[in-house]
């Protein structure tokens, strides 16, 4: 069985962009706990940033797994339809003032 | 090429340049979103509001770009689309410019496919009773 390794990278400038443009439709494509977890931080664009490049990550480490996902715990990914085998991922993020950067391997 | 609606057109344009900070001039009907106009992940979603807002519609996740189609087991193996994952993008996306992509049909090339086109004919059918 092979490694499953995805990665994926959102510009902060970008992800703030985005944010202002569309805080008052983010919950046509987040789910509840999603949103949550993007207004945790002062500035939710970088937690937004988190979560794209998190269900990026996800789906280029595993593209069967899709965009299913829910909010972060620390550094681990919580799925809303939770398998022994969507568990079996971690996740880690990277995070400087340019660039939000989500590593996601099979474990 | 289609006639089509020339307000559509525009608008669009004006969408893509907007959200992906092109010149104008560079968005075409055949241009790629991902390798003509370097358009990320977080572009997709960021067009995909952006049309739902000037066009007052709602586009349902998957309906534009087919998201769903590519989680399917049935049709993706190991980022690999398979010739029944093929066929159902071919049907969903018909102009498409299918010769290249199926020399590596991977989802990692699928970014390719998407044109300004694609989502040009997306809205010309959608908004089609309203043009009337």
């Amino acid at each position: 069985m092979s490694a499953a390794f995805g990665v994926d990278l959102i510009e902060i400038k970008k992800a703030r962009r985005f944010y202002r443009s569309h805080k008052d439709r983010l919950n046509s494509f987040f789910s509840p706990r999603e949103i949550t977890f993007i207004h945790k931080n002062k500035n939710p664009h970088e937690n937004l940033a988190v979560l794209l490049a998190s269900k990026e990550a996800l789906f280029k480490a595993a593209p069967c797994f899709g965009t299913g996902l829910a909010a972060f715990r620390e550094h681990k990914l919580m799925l809303q339809k939770k398998t022994p085998a969507q568990s079996a991922f971690k996740f880690s993020v990277l995070k400087n003032k340019k660039y939000v950067v989500v590593q996601c391997v099979g474990i | 090429m289609q006639n089509y609606n020339p307000e559509i057109v525009k608008n669009v344009k004006v969408i893509i340049s907007q959200a992906l900070k092109v010149d104008e001039s560079k968005v075409t009907p055949h241009s790629s979103l991902v390798k003509d106009l370097g358009a990320e992940s977080i572009d997709f979603l960021d067009i995909v509001f952006r049309l739902e807002k000037t066009f007052k519609i709602k586009i349902p996740k998957g309906e534009l770009f087919p998201e769903k189609l590519l989680t399917d087991a049935r049709f993706v193996k190991e980022g690999k689309i398979m010739p029944a994952g093929l066929e159902e993008l071919q049907k969903k996306i018909p102009d498409a410019d299918w010769a290249e992509f199926l020399k590596n049909p991977t989802i990692a090339n699928l970014g390719d496919i998407f044109t300004v086109g694609m989502i040009v004919d997306y809205l010309s059918e959608k908004l089609a009773p309203a043009n009337k």
